[in-house]
């Protein structure tokens, strides 16, 4: 496979027009992500212009110390894996793998505190919109549940394209393992890196959305 | 019981006067009430007879009488303004003065009659009588007959429009596409292969599901899944009709991105973006669409699901979420994927009008940019599906002047194709009989698209069948005439065979006559007030109800038709040459059917895609 890393499939001109092409695969991939993302953060504002009190008593809630951890874990982790690009550029397969592992293990431990801690803690205060009693009561009962049902909504899906990350990341790592990535040739590095920047970039939307309008 | 008599008035004073007083609306009480007192009065006047309160003679013929009002022979003489301030009084006189007149000598409509009876006890018991009568007779009746057809139908698939419609929307891109667009633009295979076949799996696992979800519980929720009858009230498979369509997304993106690549990177050398065929700029538009839209889609129906398996969620107004909102997102995506349907039409009609007509494709960058703006616009007008569901007049008002927008690049696009055919050499062969049915199906539907793009007018046309005909005219009668107009025109190209030539003509032509005859009477019942879905209708709207199916037996024959000789010729037919029409694009440069790599050599463009030559003198 190292050798045929210079070589390109049949359709192309050069090894160079398949590389530029998959990556701008990616960036319009991506883009239909923030459509996905963006009909649910714009069905989240919607809802909130509607029953601020409510959001507001629903982020109250939520536990801003975890969700700040976990917004450090997240940006260090794409340090490491952009990190691991530079590395194999100048052509350090055992920099990129070393980079990687560690950017797995952030976004590893990004899960356990996200389902494993804050998950676990708000279900015991009986934040799920269906529990009855529910946590918040009052007038701004209603808003606090619609609040929970986008957190609990855009946490899960941003969690399961953080799991498909990371499949993908070990994906490469074993690749890289063999030995299939150089410095003339890296684009599958840059392609998974382009989409684990933007696991991050939703998460950096999500995080003021749950933790900090709210406590304004 | 005499003609004269019914002619003649049989009413006294007190009904004349109730007449002249109130001319309200010139609607009578309905005929079941009339009957009703007419029953209710023979009633009385036998008991009081029996009691001996009324002279036996007379009790017998005012009940003789009463009799023929309750059955029925009387109807017209109950004249009396239903709307008017005491009709049950003047009704309950009316009928009094009626039956003291047939009753004969002697008989008084007050003393002998009604003999003390109240308006407020008769007239109401009429009227409950008659609405008990109606339901248990009429209504009830025709309930289980609608619950016996509903029961029938859902066990076929025959109100699963979504499924179908995923699937049409996906057939011009999928199929002639897929093949097509490489050889459009002289590239070996799409830009991810792998891609595409994946794609091509989730299509039919996703189809599947769809499906599957039908055949084990059904779906009632209609293509549209409003809230909250999707949500809380259906029994319907929803949960896994969405799956199914959800799988389906994730392969009309994949495929729509593939394309966009595609046509950004593989072009042949001096293919520029101005020498690309028509079809190819459709379906970079339709492509744009796929990417933009779906997702949107995608985010809206998991919300969906997660209201439907919580019994709580955004779209539920009991905790201040939207039922609204469901539809705003629903139609940002739905109106653009209608024109996903028919964008690859105006690609197909593109290509073929130049190649039968031999002459260079009139104002291509017009047509070019009409395309690119009727993709642009789909995104602002998804409003106009809303102009009823309650909000707010200036949006409507806005979604309204946008929606006008639509008909301008339509419009281009029309004059164009009539441009390019003016002083044009026409043959008509297959491809070209549908092409020439696909711009009159299309103006039909085009231009009816402003009635119901019009505020006003749309108030009265929408759920009735004009706003069905009208659609079917743009995304069945024009798109499926597109469809099978590519489908001959590349034929020869995908499989290396001729098709029969004059079968293909008649079922081109049976084709637009079938469909319009199956359509077209829709304007006429959708205008004079047919509400959709409904089950049954009333007799007035019996003529065109028939035409109507009769043109869909027509039409189903002009379907099947290119069914039985396309798949003849595949056996049968005639070795195509590369090149059968004459035509210009890439696609014919290269053997029939194409082999593997698709070009032997990649070909250099030089010069823009519709360069006909005028014929030679005493050919074509």
């Amino acid at each position: 496979m190292a050798i045929a890393s210079v070589s390109h499939e049949f359709q192309y001109a050069s090894a160079s027009h398949q590389a530029q092409t998959a990556i701008a695969g990616m960036w319009l991939f991506l883009a239909t992500e923030v459509l996905l993302f963006g009909g649910l953060i714009l069905s989240w504002i919607y809802s909130r212009h509607f029953n601020p009190a409510g959001f507001d008593a629903g982020a109250h809630q939520t536990a801003l110390t975890i969700g700040t951890v976990n917004t450090a874990l997240l940006i260090t982790s794409s340090f490491a894996y952009a990190l691991g690009v530079a590395f194999i550029r100048i052509g350090s397969t055992r920099g990129l793998i070393r980079c990687l592992i560690l950017a797995l293990l952030l976004a590893a431990a990004f899960m356990v505190l996200k389902f494993g801690l804050e998950y676990h803690d708000d279900l015991a205060k009986h934040l799920f919109p269906t529990d009855t009693p529910f946590g918040v009561t009052g007038s701004v009962q209603g808003g606090a549940k619609l609040f929970f049902i986008f957190y609990f909504i855009s946490t899960t899906l941003h969690g399961v394209h953080m799991f498909v990350g990371m499949c993908l990341v070990l994906w490469i790592i074993a690749r890289a393992r063999r030995g299939d990535f150089s410095s003339a040739y890296c684009t599958p590095v840059e392609v998974v890196g382009l989409y684990w920047s933007f696991v991050d970039i939703v998460w950096l939307t999500l995080y003021p959305l749950i933790y900090l309008v709210g406590r304004g | 019981m005499s003609d004269t008599a019914q002619r003649q008035e049989l009413w006294g004073g007190e009904t004349t006067k109730a007449i002249g007083n109130f001319p309200v609306s010139g609607e009578p009480i309905p005929a079941s009430v009339a009957r009703w007192l007419g029953r209710i009065k023979a009633a009385a006047a036998r008991v009081n007879g029996e009691l001996g309160l009324l002279d036996v003679d007379k009790a017998e013929r005012i009940a003789a009488a009463a009799d023929r009002v309750a059955a029925g022979e009387l109807d017209e003489q109950f004249p009396i303004d239903v709307f008017q301030t005491g009709s049950g009084t003047s009704s309950n006189m009316n009928a009094n003065e009626v039956i003291a007149t047939l009753a004969g000598e002697g008989v008084h409509p007050n003393d002998d009659v009604n003999m003390g009876q109240s308006s407020n006890d008769v007239f109401p018991s009429a009227v409950h009588l008659a609405a008990l009568d109606e339901t248990v007779n009429d209504l009830l009746p025709a309930l289980d007959g609608l619950a016996a057809a509903l029961q029938a139908k859902a066990g076929e698939f025959a109100d699963v429009v979504k499924s179908g419609r995923t699937h049409w929307m996906d057939a011009v891109p999928v199929t002639l596409g897929n093949f097509i667009i490489p050889l459009m633009i002289g590239a070996r295979d799409l830009a991810f292969p792998r891609l595409n076949l994946f794609s091509w799996y989730l299509f039919n696992v996703g189809g599947a599901v769809t499906l599957w979800a039908l055949f084990t519980g059904g779906l009632d929720t209609g293509w549209t899944f409003y809230t909250p009858l999707s949500t809380d009230y259906t029994k319907g498979n929803v949960v896994m009709a969405v799956v199914g369509i959800f799988i389906a997304g994730f392969s009309t993106i994949a495929t729509g991105l593939n394309f966009i690549l595609t046509i950004h990177r593989l072009r042949a050398p001096g293919l520029t973006w101005y020498r690309l065929p028509v079809f190819i700029w459709s379906m970079y538009s339709l492509s744009v669409l796929l990417v933009l839209a779906t997702p949107v889609l995608a985010i809206t129906l998991l919300l969906l699901v997660f209201e439907r398996l919580f019994h709580i969620g955004i779209f539920d107004p009991a905790i201040g979420g939207d039922p609204l909102l469901f539809q705003h997102l629903f139609w940002f995506y739905s109106h653009p994927a209608v024109y996903m349907m028919i964008l690859p039409g105006f690609g197909v009609v593109s290509e073929i009008i130049p190649a039968f007509a031999r002459k260079k494709l009139f104002g291509y960058k017009f047509v070019v940019w009409a395309s690119v703006s009727i993709a642009i616009i789909s995104f602002f007008v998804w409003g106009h599906h809303m102009f009823v569901a309650g909000t707010s007049v200036y949006s409507a008002v806005l979604f309204s002047i946008l929606s006008y927008l639509v008909a301008v690049p339509s419009a281009i696009k029309v004059f164009n194709w009539l441009g390019t055919l003016h002083k044009g050499y026409i043959s008509f062969e297959a491809p070209m009989l549908y092409a020439l049915g696909f711009v009159g199906l299309f103006t039909i539907g085009g231009l009816t698209g402003l009635w119901v793009a019009a505020l006003a007018a749309d108030v009265h046309l929408t759920q009735t069948y004009f706003v069905v005909a009208h659609f079917h005219y743009i995304m069945v009668g024009a798109m499926v005439s597109a469809f099978f107009g590519g489908l001959h025109y590349w034929w020869p190209k995908i499989t290396g065979r001729m098709y029969p030539e004059m079968w293909a003509r008649v079922a081109a032509l049976i084709m637009f006559i079938g469909f319009n005859l199956t359509f077209f009477p829709q304007f006429i019942l959708g205008y004079l007030g047919m509400p959709r879905r409904y089950f049954s209708y009333d007799p007035q709207f019996q003529v065109l109800n028939v035409l109507s199916s009769a043109g869909a037996t027509i039409l189903a024959a002009a379907y099947l038709l290119p069914l039985g000789y396309l798949v003849w010729s595949l056996l049968h037919g005639d070795k195509a040459p590369a090149n059968p029409w004459r035509a210009t694009g890439l696609e014919w440069q290269t053997p029939s059917p194409p082999p593997t790599v698709n070009f032997l050599r990649t070909p250099v463009v030089t010069q823009g895609p519709y360069e006909y030559p005028p014929p030679e003198k005493g050919s074509g």
